[in-house]
């Protein structure tokens, strides 16, 4: 951990106060920029604190009824901060008790330290903790490679007997939807796969979080069985996690057994996961990865991800780079984007203009969130270094969420290419999502589904084909709708149908036409407008009443058709 | 064009399945006899007969499904059918009851029609699916045992071996299916003929080529 540059501002009423906090903070460690320490007598000032600000990690704001009425304090500072070009953070320091309800910046980046309490002086050094930059050299490297091979779930909510393989002819799928209707328990599984990965009390921990009970009703136990496998050395291990209710039939127990016993590859496993819910962040900082703590959100609602720039802060320069490089490119926010840190906060530069990080559609905004997140979960167990050591997996609640069909379609095929280390399990309801795997021979789908007697089964379905357009994926055995027609459709052909079987009146039989020209209108059989207008020419001719077609009908077919194309010709 | 009922091919191999086929139901009822649940293996569907007769374009099914019409070629999910299932009959969800001299007893599926040939039937990926719940609706109930009169139970479903579709279904030129009798209203709704993609489309390209190559619109298809 390499200590941030403190920036200190105050009013000069508080003069005595700052002093002390920037010698202790000098004595702790920290470098700090101190107007009295720096300044020299007749150096511009204004230059002087840009030139403080362009080195500082932290704007530490000692704020009072003083520092708050002091338009010095206020405007210059906020100035110096406008034109700051790199990521500071904001850390108020209420030196009284005082309410701020207008803050001079946009946002403070923590909670404001209250120093004038006893532990005050401990608060801060709390505070400053979170923005420590990381060393680059990794503490321990990952030995093994390890991918889910297979998951086995018993008496677990809607499962009764399940077991799902990821096994591939040349090895594991890098790659695997989810799909099924809705509570047949895809995000069931999703938490399966993760509690099944997480340590005992990590699980147990989870479960505390999580709403409802996870074993089966009626059932007094249930259990997860994970097989992890390293597709290259073929290492296999096990991890079984038993679950059971206490005697006051209430909470759930965790006991775990890993196989092999002996040098089993704990620190190996790497796992994320990310549920609905993960368009909140939280100011929380973490120096190591945790795997129940990389999970959270797909069992809590009330979870949180960590602060998008907190966690861009919180790199080394050299990690920054890549890890917007790789948001931006999932993005696609257009040729020219960067990225940058006006007032402590993340924002999208381009010729147009700045947008704020806050201000990205939702859609945007959450997937750069479990992007950013997962990035720095994977600083922290020490595989971002390189792609080699990024092995591990990630589990996507509908990664769809809020995202246009356009971006759904993509968004696979770019997950690949930033993340090809990592191995992807999602559950989803959207076509376009099930079309970005399409011709990825490493990508598998599992249909959930129940079978005649009620139990949910699965089924692996191979991906997609890629000619396949959305209404054929939607009708294929994945998502099985009978048609992607809307319900007006249904209620026209329905009532065709029964006017079809009946003796009609003279006004039935009027309906009935009406409606059999509709169907044969709207019933496009060709995409394009020539096609379709060729295939009408055809047929008018065709359907004269003659069961077999002469040549004089083919002529005439012919130079219609040849019309059409003469006309239509650009 | 062949009309139903269709006559069996005198190819060794199909001479050989139905055998085995032979055998096979034997072994099953020989389970059963002994208070044994009924497994069925898969040599009812056998890639040789279906090759050779269940899905082959020269064949009397011309390829296609024989519920919904659809070409097999290049479906990688059609499959042989059951026409009776073998497993334990559904109906919404619930086992079906019948009487038995042991008193009233769930089902236990058409168990001996299982490698029967006349109980086959190629379908597509999408009729495949549709059959895996086996659910077999009849007028009376349904026969439980090996010796019960099956024409006496009155399936509502159609049985392309025997029955003419044509004869409970015609096609409009909409390209859409408008029932003639109540078991072609069964059939069209259940396995959803009307209302699925691409078969009203196919139906009037089928109908189109038909024309076009001067041959005289099949009367039986749909």
């Amino acid at each position: 951990m390499k200590n941030p540059f403190i920036f200190i501002s105050y009013a000069a009423d508080d003069r005595v106060t700052a002093r002390i906090i920037n010698q202790r903070l000098k004595d702790t460690g920290y470098e700090t920029w101190f107007d009295e320490d720096k300044l020299k007598p007749g150096q511009d000032l204004r230059q002087a604190i840009e030139k403080g600000l362009a080195r500082a990690n932290i704007f530490l704001f000692l704020t009072s009824n003083a520092s708050l009425k002091s338009s010095w304090v206020q405007s210059e500072i906020k100035t110096a901060l406008d034109h700051a070009s790199r990521l500071v953070f904001t850390v108020p320091v209420l030196l009284e008790s005082i309410t701020v309800k207008d803050w001079p910046f946009q946002a403070a980046t923590t909670p404001p330290v209250r120093f004038y309490e006893s532990d005050g002086w401990d608060q801060l050094l709390d505070n400053l903790q979170f923005f420590k930059v990381r060393q680059t050299q990794p503490r321990s490297l990952p030995q093994s490679s390890l991918y889910l091979s297979q998951v086995e779930v018993v008496n677990i909510r809607c499962f009764e007997r399940f077991k799902w393989s990821l096994k591939s002819r040349d090895g594991l799928y890098d790659q695997a939807l989810i799909l099924g209707e809705n509570s047949l328990g895809k995000t069931t599984l999703l938490c399966c796969i993760a509690l099944g990965l997480c340590n005992q009390s990590g699980a147990t921990a989870l479960l505390k979080d999580a709403p409802g009970a996870f074993i089966r009703r009626g059932k007094k136990s249930g259990s997860i069985k994970v097989i992890l496998q390293d597709p290259k050395s073929g290492l296999t291990c096990e991890i079984l996690t038993e679950l059971s209710l206490r005697n006051d039939g209430l909470a759930e127990m965790v006991r775990q057994q890993v196989t092999p016993e002996e040098n089993f590859p704990h620190t190996d496993i790497f796992i994320c996961g990310y549920g609905l819910l993960r368009a909140r962040t939280a100011e929380a900082g973490y120096d190591s990865y945790t795997r129940h703590h990389g999970v959270k959100t797909l069992f809590c609602h009330d979870a949180t991800l960590q602060d998008p720039a907190l966690i861009l802060l919180r790199q080394t320069p050299d990690h920054r780079q890549v890890m917007e490089e790789k948001l931006l490119n999932i993005l696609e926010l257009g040729e020219g984007t960067r990225i940058h840190y006006p007032n402590s906060r993340i924002a999208f530069e381009n010729e147009t203009g700045s947008l704020p990080f806050q201000a990205l559609s939702d859609g945007l905004r959450a997937t750069a969130q479990w992007v950013l997140d997962l990035m720095a979960w994977l600083i922290y167990a020490n595989r971002f270094e390189s792609a080699e050591l990024g092995a591990g997996l990630v589990l996507l609640d509908m990664p769809e969420q809020n995202l246009h069909p356009k971006r759904q379609r993509r968004l696979f095929t770019l997950l690949r290419e930033q993340f090809p280390h990592l191995q992807f399990i999602a559950a989803t309801h959207a076509p376009m999502i099930a079309s970005g795997m399409a011709g990825h021979d490493d990508g598998i789908m599992l249909k959930l589904e129940k079978d005649s007697t009620g139990r949910v089964q699965g089924k692996n379905l191979p991906t997609i084909a890629p000619a396949h357009r959305a209404d054929q994926i939607l009708t294929s055995p994945g998502f099985g709708l009978n048609t992607s027609r809307s319900l007006a459709y249904e209620s026209v052909v329905q009532r065709f149908q029964i006017l079809g079987e009946k003796e009609r009146s003279a006004t039935e039989q009027k309906e009935f036409k009406s409606l059999q020209s509709e169907i044969k209108e709207q019933l496009t059989l060709f995409e394009t407008p020539l096609a379709q207008a060729v295939y009408g020419a055809v047929i008018e001719i065709l359907e004269r009443g003659t069961d077999v077609v002469d040549e004089d009908a083919r002529q005439e077919v012919k130079s219609q058709v040849l019309d059409l194309l003469r006309e239509r010709q650009p | 064009m062949s009309h139903p009922p269709f006559s069996e091919p005198n190819h060794p191999k199909w001479l050989r399945w139905r055998e085995d086929c032979h055998n096979e139901a034997l072994l099953l009822a020989e389970r059963v006899a002994e208070g044994k649940k009924p497994l069925i293996k898969k040599i009812y569907k056998r890639k040789a007969v279906k090759d050779l007769y269940y899905c082959a374009s020269t064949g009397p099914f011309q390829g296609k499904c024989a519920i919904c019409g659809l070409p097999l070629q290049g479906d990688p999910n059609a499959d042989l059918i059951h026409y009776r299932p073998p497993w334990p009959l559904v109906h919404e969800g619930k086992p079906v009851w019948v009487e038995t001299p042991q008193g009233p007893q769930p089902h236990p599926g058409y168990y001996w029609l299982a490698y029967h040939w006349q109980n086959l039937l190629p379908a597509c990926g999408f009729c495949v699916k549709r059959c895996e719940t086996p659910v077999f609706p009849t007028m009376n109930p349904p026969v439980a045992s090996q010796d019960g009169n099956l024409e006496g139970e009155q399936a509502v479903f159609l049985n392309p071996h025997f029955d003419l579709v044509s004869d409970h279904i015609s096609e409009d030129v909409s390209g859409l299916l408008i029932a003639r009798t109540d078991r072609g209203k069964a059939w069209i709704s259940f396995f959803n003929l009307n209302l699925r993609d691409r078969l009203p489309e196919t139906r009037l390209l089928t109908r189109l080529q038909q024309k076009a190559t001067g041959l005289k619109q099949g009367s039986q298809k749909i």
